[in-house]
């Protein structure tokens, strides 16, 4: 239904066409495999449930009336430790965008035995010891909200409005380098998108090339 | 001797000029030896040893290069310049001051599967990476040189290394142009020498739809694969489906799912062909366009601009002598003689307007077609390209030199006399006419009127109808005061009655024409080295002695015909040798250097898209002057406006980042880069505010009010 809606609101020809296509896409793949549907910015963000560091549920849908971040996270990757380590952009960004009632979610996609994969008690260490301002670690072992979401580095992120719509999909920033002298320099695309949801207005880049380490799935 | 590609020559007889054209070809190499001079410096890192090695070809000492060599643990791989669905490619920074790179040059990558991933990089054990050196000031004697890179194996780990080399004895002094060496595929856009292909391609449902350039793929080898270098775009893990000559690849979903996404209008990327089974890779850079539909009111915009341009480069310095003499030759046709003679008068005017319309544009046509024929075989060429070549250079030195002499009276040739070099301009056949305009087109190239280039521009970028299309509209406003006369010839009578005043005029008007060849003579010093200029020195020497030996005082003396041919001897000799010395080249320094003299100067950096992309992202607000030596319209801005204390203080006060492009000779990066503007001549004066694209861009004719206008604007403390 809500594809069907979308065609209707895109007047422009060129839109309609894209949207078609996107529809086309999304249907098959609804069709396909209800739990495969993809993200697609523009589009309703696909529903998951993971269990957190603490043993506690989260279900996105169940967040729908809040602005909700996903960021794919891996404790041994460079570009993660650039953002954590080398400075605390990661964590400012987490504690002013709480403030501002934002559902943080930070996901772990690392299969067992890869990089960044750890046991519950680990990775609720690691949060404490990161100072990790997140609403909460979840843990997605068999990387499928990583795949549903096209997930390719740690970092990556993604912006769900209230209306349980992705935004925002991609980097952090536009500078893909492990030097933290780079974050202030660079252009901040996430950041940017996430306030332009939170005011309510368009958002002007709504997709970037992610930069970091791979995903570590299976 | 210097070939620093393939030189494919385009010759196009233009009446009775031979234009030379001498074109960097992007897809050969001159295969060099890379000669290892003992300095290398070597770094151990925990996963690789790195080695930093200066090396010259041939031994030759100008033009030298480094090379960068990772030995890699097993399994371990470093990335391309497009690192994929993550990863990051090396970075080498010059720590030396004054010491500058061109772009890193990668190897032909490989991909790289990791679970659904995929990465663009190396895994073999050694890999060799190139870096040019673009410039070495001559009192360094060491040079430290920083990398970053990142290695992976499951895991990834930043790495860095700092080299030191002591420059080899022979390499010191000056620019070094490096040479790019066999089995690299070079790319541009971002500081590299090669010149890419050019393709098209378009969006086709969840595709983006390649058509191969032609000669870039023998035959539909099914082991082509495509690297792109634009991103985010394409699937990293798709290397293209091969249908024919069109290569799909699939769009990231990423891309695909997100309406609101600016989709490239140009995709770059690496085409690589394996020759037969377990043969050599073999890759080429290709510059993929966006089909743009036929667009009618663009073009019509463009027909305007280019009429409109064409008018006003009537009054250029460049065009102003050649057609002040058409308007001699218009006032001794008709003017004063039209009230008298009636109709017929009349009409011979108008035969004139005609012939003098024609030479402009089949003129123009042939210089079109040339353009288009170089941009076929994949070069990045625009107006006023020919510039570039010393040998046309040269003739246009020639033909503007001989000219004058003749308007000074030193030889006159009878009318009768069959096949010799007449008084063109002069003369009073229509074939002077259509003459007078060639000669207005060739002279008219270096100089850009205001409109033009945005025409230009556009019309290069759309397809050849729309090339021929707005040229013909340049070509009609630069005819169309003479049309004007020649379709009304009883406005001649607004012109002035011929008489004893002409010969005067005449001969004045031979001064500018010196002033040009003056002005010639200096571009040609930026091309080429002394040693070549000399002998064009003496070839002016021969030709006024071939001009003193056919006048008719020396003609009618018996005695003295052996003189013309001892005249004709030397002067076939001095050509020669001219012609010689000019193609081999003996480039100087690089024209980057040129006209960088004074504290004036210094403000203004060499052009390079790397330093661009820092200073804008550091949010500076930059100002980019294309230019060139022969481009008139450029030097007067620089005179007037650009280099004056005013501007200097303006440019302080708002802290802009100052770029000076140089496209004196054939710059791929900087031709890019016009490309990117929409442009392809000089002038054009991009500015960034704050770091914010698209740039904005200022007129081709500045004032410093236009200038201070544009970049205060953007200045909150105003």
């Amino acid at each position: 239904m809500s594809v069907a809606l979308r065609i209707n609101s895109k007047q422009s020809v060129f839109g309609s066409v894209i949207a078609l296509t996107a529809a086309c896409a999304l249907s098959l793949g609804l069709f396909a495999a209800e739990s495969a549907s993809a993200a697609a910015v523009g589009a309703a963000a696909p529903d998951f449930t993971l269990v957190d560091t603490t043993g506690k549920s989260h279900t996105l849908s169940s967040y729908k009336g809040k602005t909700v971040v996903l960021e794919w996270f891996n404790k041994g990757c460079p570009y993660v430790k650039k953002h954590y380590e080398k400075s605390s952009n990661m964590q400012e960004l987490q504690k002013k965008y709480a403030a501002k009632d934002v559902v943080w979610l930070t996901i772990v996609s690392s299969a067992t035995g890869e990089q960044g994969h750890e046991a519950p008690a680990a990775a609720e260490t690691t949060r404490k010891d990161w100072k990790i301002a997140s609403a909460a670690t979840l843990l997605d072992e068999p990387g499928t909200v990583g795949r549903m979401y096209d997930a390719k580095t740690t970092p990556q992120m993604y912006v769900i409005d209230k209306d349980g719509v992705l935004k925002y999909n991609g980097a952090i920033d536009s500078i893909p380098s492990t030097n933290a002298k780079d974050i202030s320099k660079a252009e901040k695309y996430f950041a940017n998108a996430l306030d332009q949801v939170l005011a309510g207005q368009a958002v002007k880049t709504a997709t970037t090339k992610p930069y970091g380490c791979n995903v570590k799935y299976k | 001797m210097l070939k620093r590609n393939l030189s494919a020559r385009f010759v196009a007889i233009v009446s009775s000029l031979v234009f030379l054209l001498s074109v960097e070809s992007w897809a050969q190499s001159a295969s060099g030896e890379l000669v290892n001079t003992g300095q290398v410096d070597t770094v151990r890192n925990e996963h690789a040893t790195v080695s930093l090695a200066f090396a010259e070809e041939g031994g030759s000492a100008t033009r030298a290069e480094l090379v960068l060599t990772f030995q890699q643990k097993p399994h371990w791989h470093i990335y391309w310049l497009n690192p994929g669905d993550s990863g990051e490619e090396a970075r080498v920074e010059a720590l030396t001051k004054g010491l500058e790179f061109g772009a890193l040059e990668f190897p032909i990558p490989t991909r790289i599967p990791t679970g659904p991933l995929t990465n663009f990089g190396y895994e073999e054990p050694t890999v060799t990476m190139r870096l040019p050196v673009q410039r070495l000031p001559a009192d360094v004697a060491v040079i430290d040189v920083g990398l970053t890179y990142l290695i992976c194996e499951r895991e990834c780990v930043p790495e860095e290394a700092q080299f030191r080399l002591r420059v080899p004895p022979a390499s010191v002094g000056g620019t070094v142009t490096s040479m790019r060496l066999a089995g690299f595929p070079v790319r541009t856009g971002i500081g590299s020498r090669g010149e890419p292909a050019r393709g098209r391609f378009r969006y086709d449902g969840g595709d983006a739809v390649f058509e191969i350039p032609n000669g870039t793929s023998a035959g539909g080898t099914p082991g082509v694969e495509f690297f792109p270098l634009t991103t985010p775009l394409l699937v990293a893990g798709d290397a293209g489906r091969l249908e024919s000559n069109i290569l799909r690849v699939a769009l990231e979903s990423m891309v695909l799912s997100d309406a609101s996404f600016q989709r490239p209008k140009v995709v770059e990327g690496l085409l690589v062909e394996q020759a037969g089974e377990g043969g050599a890779r073999v890759a080429k850079w290709v510059r993929f366009e966006l089909e743009t539909p036929f667009d009618l009111i663009g073009l019509l915009k463009s027909l305007g601009f280019a009429f409109l341009g064409g008018l006003i480069l009537n009054l250029m310095p460049c065009v102003f002598p050649v057609v002040s003499l058409k308007v001699l030759s218009f006032v001794k046709e008709g003017g004063g003689g039209a009230a008298a003679h009636g109709e017929s008068a009349g009409s011979g005017v108008r035969k004139h307007a005609y012939a003098y319309t024609a030479g402009i544009v089949l003129s123009l046509w042939a210089l079109v077609a040339v353009l288009l024929l170089v941009r076929a075989a994949g070069s990045a060429v625009g107006w006023g390209f020919q510039l570039q070549s010393p040998v046309f250079l040269f003739v246009l030195l020639g033909v503007f030199f001989v000219l004058s002499l003749n308007l000074l009276g030193v030889f006159e040739i009878n009318y009768s006399g069959p096949g010799a070099l007449q008084n063109l301009m002069m003369r009073r056949g229509l074939s002077g006419s259509f003459f007078t305009g060639l000669l207005t087109t060739v002279v008219a190239t270096p100089c850009s009127a205001p409109f033009m280039g945005v025409a230009i521009g556009h019309a290069l970028a759309a397809g050849a109808f729309e090339a021929f299309a707005v040229f013909t509209s340049l070509a009609l406003g630069l005819a169309a005061p003479y049309l004007i006369l020649g379709l009304n010839p009883k406005w001649m009578r607004f012109l002035p009655k011929p008489g004893a005043w002409m010969e005067r005029l005449k001969e004045i008007l031979a001064f500018p024409l010196l002033l040009t060849a003056v002005w010639l003579f200096w571009v040609l010093s930026q091309l080429v080295d002394v040693g070549a200029l000399v002998p064009v020195l003496a070839w002016c020497v021969a030709a006024g002695f071939v001009a003193w030996s056919l006048s008719d005082k020396v003609r009618v003396m018996k005695s003295m015909r052996w003189v013309k041919w001892l005249a004709l001897v030397l002067f076939a000799l001095c050509t020669f040798v001219s012609v010689t010395a000019l193609q081999a080249g003996n480039f100087a320094q690089s024209a980057r250097d040129t006209g960088n003299a004074g504290t004036v100067a210094e403000m203004w950096k060499p052009y390079t898209e790397a330093a661009l992309q820092r200073a804008l992202s550091e949010g500076r607000s930059v100002f980019i002057d294309f230019t060139a030596s022969w481009c008139v319209t450029c030097q007067v801005n620089k005179r007037l406006v650009l280099s004056t204390q005013a501007a200097s203080e303006l440019f302080e006060r708002e802290k802009i980042v100052l770029f000076r492009a140089d496209w004196t000779k054939r710059d791929s990066e900087i031709s890019n880069a016009l490309a990117k503007l929409g442009r392809n001549s000089v002038p054009v004066y991009a500015f960034y505010r704050k770091g914010q694209t698209p740039p904005v861009l200022l007129p081709e004719i500045l004032t410093m009010d236009i200038l201070r206008n544009a970049v205060q604007e953007a200045s909150p403390n105003m």
